[in-house]
């Protein structure tokens, strides 16, 4: 007994040192967030969930360099839950108001976080968003990403390019996410100017490799004059990769999907995937936190007094767009 | 039940029927088996591409790899314990390995780390149920997300790629057109029902699973048992794990997410009870070979995806109920 | 050390009656009644939660903030709605994992209603019954079919959440009517009503389970359902009724969380049964006979602790999990060191007695 004892402790005084530690980096942190306070460490929060996809390590390499262009003037914090629990970010978002930051970058996936943001906006919080947007009703500053619908339509045009104009093709996508199913409407819409295109199957690949090969193998059996597979999670394009591999049809079936992960970046260059629409993911959280700084600590006279007016004069909306991987950059993305 | 009851006082002579009958019943592997040809059978008429080679070595493939984590699982329901901590176990040993052979470490001894990592999983939780008696349900949990978590921090939450083709081609060689997962699977766990059928220490676990007590009063080292179960567990789950980075070529950092569900609803299927004391290694395989049928015959038949969940719930409890219901109750 | 613990808030126990027993006959009576509340798993979790609590405050000056603790409470309201409502199931040796899925239908189905003309109040009351009704076919698959609650609830818990993929199509539900909208920022008593109704639920359940004789009947079948039917129980029935509770409140749970956002969230509720399952058990809830919604609301709230530790501490997001997987092994050792030293102290008398004979 006393031994687990000691070592969970161990482990609690670890993990405890290890968060003293990143805050010792930058020193005692404040949390006074006006502007023009020299002297002081502000602390920007980013808040989004599901953390552990590997999608958002980009986002979390964006905040780290806004951290290191503004040499240990800033802070910079990640908060919500590891898990895609969307009620567990809006309580996270609830909860970092307490801790009042200089300004707050918020993933806005589901419109139940509007309210939240709302009121982190009405206890004096600078809040834009990032990655993903709800704007009704939402009073948030500015959105700096791109959107899930641009993402999709994106892959429209690498269709056309490795595809022709015609055929049949499989989205390899997973129920249940919201952004997911935007990037499905996106180029479905782009697919309204090329009629000559059938979409015969949704495949739901659970957002998993080995599941999603298992998944896609019998839809490709079963509609043997597809040629495309449109993946639009991370975990696709490997999965889609995978499927095509083992039924002998590299080549004959051409894979566009999203997302840089590294076994989507491999397929690439072995030439089973065509390409991945890649979002300038860092810069989602570089500008975003950047435009915050910027507010704290400048003004563009807009207005005489743009306080005084209510005027925020932040750009509201920065579209970050997409890069297109395929053989001749991949090796570039790998991490 | 009635039909049997009416069976037995309207004809004496039905002996040996009524046994057969209750041999079917009693040995849900058996009734499993003639389900599945059924649903072979029914399927096959549903859609041409289900009874085809390529497609049966798509089936083999699918079920291979739940298939020998199934058996970790099996022989811990049966002691009256569980495993939530697999699916972190089954992603942890194969970035482990990954990362080992990526940079160049030989591959034996890489896989060989693995599976020792793998042990010291089993241990630790074997050491929280059995030292600890904490809940098997809350202890893994726990150490799910301890290891889930080790698992983000050792990969740096990236996919591990960069494997060389001699590590891959433990997924992906074929023999008689099935790749060697499947054949690893085969044998692991055609090895797995022998034993438990035969082994005097793995009888052992019936026994605790009905109950514990007893057991202990009898003389089985309870504790010893259970700790080797939640090893055997572990290292299952691992081989699975490193076998499914060979076959793509890559391992996934996602790995293994969610995999304790499919693993354990499959046990169900296959006769497993979840109070204890009942269960067979080749009953959980059909049950994962049932689920993999389902999902595989749903998507030969292009159902819409949001109807294919809730079809494979419905189905699931149908096929249990079923089982339920025909089965006569002094066998239950 | 856990030993040590555990002593100590036996002591404590025993201390605060020992003053009981010096003070007028009322209060004598709190003070016995509370020994065995300190002495039990929960007493344990009392004060591993109170320990955390000022630990956490001496740690970020934001904790002890009203703002703080109201954010707190709001994050932990839906688990402890489901945590009542899955002890219930808990103490009758089930368990149900179809929590999240009523959580999740009863928001959709209350903001669908919405959207289609219902009035406010009638829609929400759709919800609500919406949980019952999973609730109630939960039992009565488990009764009358007898399958395993384990698969039963499996198979709800994913037709459920298949419906509210086909209901919501992807997107969650938003752009409900102005009279629903209204009441987002609705207070009761000046605090959030997912805060209110919680208490409310929390204290209604405590006291219904151990004071109402009828739920006695929940721990009998969890204890021994031969034995319960022998006395005259109808065990079906009231598992039923537990299921239809569970159900119920998951709904309510999720109701509660669709006011709150003014949306219905398609997530809503994807795994929450886990943690709806692991409260009770951190609070003494076993598998069946024994424990008490005081446990079960203690144990959410030592994982709401240890989530706003990790909001307010800033603790590196990889590293989250560790520390939860980790808080959660360490109370449930706690809580079972607790047990142990209680095992041990009542085997200690029975030799004595023995002894003595």
């Amino acid at each position: 007994m006393k031994r687990i004892l000691t070592i969970v402790s161990l482990l609690l005084v670890a993990a405890i040192l290890l968060t003293s530690c990143g805050q010792k980096a930058t020193p005692a942190p404040t949390t006074v967030g006006t502007t023009g306070e020299t002297g002081k460490v502000e602390e920007y929060v980013v808040i989004a969930l599901n953390w552990q996809h590997p999608y958002w390590n980009d986002i979390k390499a964006g905040g780290k360099y806004f951290e290191e262009a503004m040499g240990g003037k800033v802070k910079v914090t990640f908060a919500g839950p590891e898990s895609p629990d969307f009620p567990g970010q809006i309580d996270a978002v609830i909860q970092q108001i307490a801790k009042k930051p200089a300004g707050m970058l918020v993933a806005a996936f589901d419109p139940g976080i509007v309210p939240a943001i709302n009121q982190a906006i009405d206890a004096g919080i600078p809040v834009g968003t990032f990655e993903a947007d709800y704007p009704k009703g939402n009073k948030r500053w500015f959105f700096c990403g791109v959107n899930a619908y641009n993402a999709g339509w994106a892959m429209g045009p690498e269709l056309i390019k490795y595809a022709g104009e015609k055929g049949k093709l499989i989205f390899s996508t997973n129920i249940g996410a919201s952004n997911s199913d935007d990037k499905v409407r996106g180029f479905k819409d782009f697919l309204k100017d090329y009629p000559g295109w059938e979409v015969v199957a949704e495949v739901d690949d659970k957002s998993l490799v080995r599941d999603g090969a298992d998944a896609l193998k019998p839809v490709l059996q079963a509609n043997p004059d597809v040629t495309v597979i449109i993946g639009v999670n991370a975990g696709s394009g490997g999965a889609a990769a995978t499927a095509v591999k083992e039924l002998n049809l590299v080549g004959k079936v051409h894979i566009v999907c999203q997302d840089r992960d590294d076994i989507t970046l491999k397929f690439i260059q072995e030439g089973v995937i065509d390409s991945t629409i890649v979002t300038r993911t860092a810069d989602n959280t570089y500008i975003g936190l950047l435009m915050l700084y910027q507010y704290n600590h400048f003004d563009v006279p807009l207005t005489k007094d743009n306080k005084a007016n209510h005027i925020v004069w932040l750009p509201g909306n920065i579209d970050v767009g997409t890069v297109v991987v395929d053989k001749n950059n991949a090796a570039a993305f790998l991490h | 039940m009635t039909t049997t009851e009416t069976t037995r006082s309207a004809n004496p002579q039905a002996g040996a029927s009524r046994r057969l009958y209750l041999l079917l019943v009693e040995r849900r592997d058996v009734t499993l088996l003639i389900t599945i040809l059924l649903m072979v059978f029914a399927f096959s008429r549903m859609t041409p591409y289900f009874v085809t080679a390529v497609n049966l070595g798509t089936m083999g493939l699918a079920v291979a790899f739940n298939g020998i984590v199934v058996i970790g699982t099996t022989l811990l329901i049966i002691s009256g314990n569980n495993d939530l901590c697999i699916g972190a176990t089954y992603g942890l040993c194969a970035i482990v390995v990954g990362l080992l052979i990526s940079r160049g470490f030989p591959i034996i001894p890489g896989i060989l780390v693995g599976l020792a990592v793998a042990v010291l999983v089993g241990i630790i939780n074997g050491q929280l149920v059995t030292r600890y008696m904490l809940p098997p349900m809350l202890a893994t949990l726990g150490t799910q997300s301890v290891f889930r978590g080790a698992l983000w921090l050792i990969s740096g939450g990236h996919s591990i790629v960069g494997l060389p083709d001699s590590f891959a081609v433990l997924g992906q060689f074929k023999i008689l057109g099935l790749q060697l997962p499947v054949w690893i699977m085969l044998v692991v766990v055609l090895t797995a029902d022998v034993l438990l059928r035969r082994s005097t220490f793995l009888r052992q676990i019936f026994y605790i699973g009905i109950n514990r007590r007893s057991a202990t009063t009898a003389g089985i080292r309870v504790e010893r048992v259970i700790s080797v179960l939640f090893v055997i567990a572990a290292v299952m789950a691992a081989v699975a794990g490193i076998l499914d980075g060979a076959r793509v070529g890559a391992v996934y950092v996602m790995s293994g997410v969610g995999l304790e569900f499919q693993v354990i609803t499959a046990a169900v299927i296959g006769g497993t009870a979840l109070s204890g004391g009942k269960g067979t290694i080749l009953g959980s395989l059909l049950g994962v070979i049932v689920m993999a049928m389902l999902t595989n015959v749903l998507n030969l038949l292009g159902v819409n995806m949001y109807w294919q969940s809730i079809m494979v719930g419905a189905i699931l409890v149908g096929v249990v109920a079923l089982d339920r219901v025909l089965t006569p109750k002094e066998v239950r | 050390m856990a030993q040590r613990l555990a002593g100590w808030s036996a002591a404590l126990g025993r201390f605060l009656s020992r003053i009981g027993e010096r003070l007028p006959k009322p209060l004598k009576r709190l003070g016995r009644a509370l020994e065995p509340i300190f002495g039990a798993q929960v007493g344990a979790l009392a004060v591993l939660d109170a320990f955390g609590a000022i630990a956490l405050g001496m740690a970020s000056p934001v904790f002890f903030t009203g703002a703080n603790a109201i954010a707190m409470g709001v994050a932990m309201s839906g688990n402890v709605l489901a945590s009542m409502g899955s002890t219930l199931v808990l103490l009758t040796g089930g368990f149900d994992l179809s929590i999240g899925s009523a959580y999740g239908l009863g928001g959709v189905i209350a903001a669908r209603a919405m959207l289609a003309g219902v009035p406010v109040w009638p829609a929400l009351g759709l919800g609500l019954l919406t949980g019952t009704l999973i609730g109630f076919i939960n039992g009565l698959i488990v009764t009358k079919l007898e399958i395993n609650p384990f698969i039963a609830t499996m198979g709800t818990m994913t037709v459920g959440r298949g419906l509210i993929n086909i209901m919501t199509k992807g997107y969650s539900i938003s752009g409900l009517p102005p009279a629903f909208m209204k009441l987002v920022t609705a207070k009761i008593l000046g605090l959030p009503p997912s805060l209110v109704i919680m208490l409310l639920a929390f204290v209604l359940t405590d006291l219904l389970l151990r004071f109402w004789r009828p739920m006695r009947q929940l721990y009998y079948i969890g204890g021994s359902p031969a034995y319960a039917r022998l006395v005259g129980i109808n065990v079906g029935r009231v598992r039923t009724l537990a299921f239809m509770f569970s159900g119920t409140l998951a709904a309510l749970g999720g109701l509660l969380f669709t006011l709150r956002t003014g949306a219905a969230s398609q997530q809503a509720g994807t795994g929450m049964e886990m943690m709806a399952i692991v409260s009770p058990f951190l609070g003494g809830v076993g598998f069946g006979g024994e424990g008490s919604a005081l446990g079960a609301f203690l144990g959410a709230m030592l994982i709401a602790l240890v989530v706003n530790a990790i909001q307010l501490l800033g603790v590196a997001v990889l590293w989250q999990n560790v520390v939860i997987g980790t808080f959660l092994i360490a109370a449930a050792l706690i809580g079972m060191a607790r047990f142990q030293r209680a095992s041990q102290r009542i085997q200690r008398e029975r030799r004595k007695k023995e002894g003595e004979v």
